[in-house]
């Protein structure tokens, strides 16, 4: 073979080893928009209910995957993600999956998901192979965080209006119609929508109340949505 | 502003690649250079999108996206992104382009397929 033929031979396995590496890039970018876009539809059809916020979460697990041929490559992608350790962040931490960015990385207070991402190309009659299997954070823009702490402050401000005048329907009216602007003003200032009810609770002139916040327009990685989040109780 | 700077070496280097080619016609090295400049509008390719972000081409509006590919583009490189098999403009594509490579990307809510040329000066 002469210099000139291995000239070339050296310059198109290059030009393979270049093609694997968009092809890497791109299918680890978009098996892991295929994880974000299962979790954001799962979140905007799935209300979660106040006190089971951490579970709600807990239960999230998506997937995605990709294969194919490009160039004379032949890939196959995969990627598998549930929710992120817990961890006590006060900041984002970044993570190098920087073609999804900004849902690359861990958020404080958002969903954070664990991503294992594996990708395998092999090109040039199986002379040039390319193997990446790596952990990865993700996240969407929910407010976990606030949503908790909203359930909590209104269910307790709806409870405690409702407790003062047991068994006494026009006063308990009186009570929520006069701590309910307090809870939109909370909650607008919080990014959500509220909306709260109550009625008689039955026998023994207990009342249950419910809530209904909604973190709309969320910008996910495949558009916006819509958030919700409910809770109820009953006074005793 | 690193993203433009990427983006013009390759397609500098793509360009003194072809011109090799013009000065010494010989059958290895066109093979060669063929693939070098190949290389240089991948590398573009990778450029871009990782510029742009996956996101941005999933959701974004045709004129939004075809404003990002205009953007990269200059006088040696030129991009043209096809969504949902509408692309940029024929104007956007060279005549007579000196090598072409383009990379197909299945997103949730659509796909997309980003175009490259090295153009002929």
């Amino acid at each position: 073979m002469s210099a000139q033929d291995n000239l070339a031979s050296t310059v198109q396995t290059s030009q393979i080893e270049s093609r694997e590496l968009l092809l890497e890039q791109s299918l680890a970018g978009s098996v892991s928009l295929q994880v974000l876009a299962q979790a954001q539809g799962y979140l905007s059809s799935n209300p979660a209910e106040c006190d089971g916020l951490p579970q709600y979460a807990g239960s999230i697990s998506t997937s995605g995957e990709s294969s194919g041929e490009d160039s004379g490559i032949a890939y196959t992608a995969n990627a598998t993600a549930s929710e992120s350790p817990a961890s006590s962040l006060e900041s984002p931490r970044g993570d190098n999956l920087t073609i999804v960015a900004p849902f690359a990385g861990d958020v404080p207070g958002a969903l954070n998901l664990q991503e294992v991402l594996s990708v395998k190309e092999v090109g040039g009659g199986g002379s040039v192979s390319l193997e990446r299997s790596e952990t990865h954070t993700l996240n969407l823009p929910i407010k976990v965080d606030f949503a908790s702490s909203l359930c909590t402050s209104t269910l307790g401000s709806l409870a405690a209006a409702l407790s003062r005048s047991p068994c006494n329907a026009t006063l308990e009216q009186d009570a929520f119609d006069a701590v309910l602007p307090a809870l939109h003003e909370d909650a607008a200032a919080l990014g959500f929508t509220l909306a709260a009810g109550w009625g008689s609770g039955g026998s023994s002139c207990s009342a249950t109340y419910w809530v209904t916040l909604v973190e709309p327009g969320v910008a996910g990685a495949t558009g916006s949505f819509d958030w919700t989040v409910r809770g109820s109780g009953t006074t005793a | 502003m690193q993203f433009i700077d990427i983006a013009v070496a390759s397609g500098y280097a793509a360009v003194c690649l072809s011109l090799i080619v013009l000065m010494n016609p010989v059958a290895p090295r066109e093979a060669a250079v063929g693939a070098g400049a190949l290389s240089a509008l991948d590398s573009a390719i990778s450029s871009y999108i990782e510029h742009v972000g996956l996101p941005f081409l999933a959701t974004s509006s045709e004129a939004a996206i075809c404003s990002s590919a205009a953007e990269a583009s200059n006088s040696t490189l030129a991009f043209d992104v096809v969504v949902q098999g509408e692309g940029c403009g024929s104007s956007v594509a060279p005549s007579s382009p000196l090598a072409s490579s383009s990379l197909t990307i299945d997103l949730p809510s659509r796909t997309v397929v980003i175009e490259a040329w090295l153009v002929r000066q």
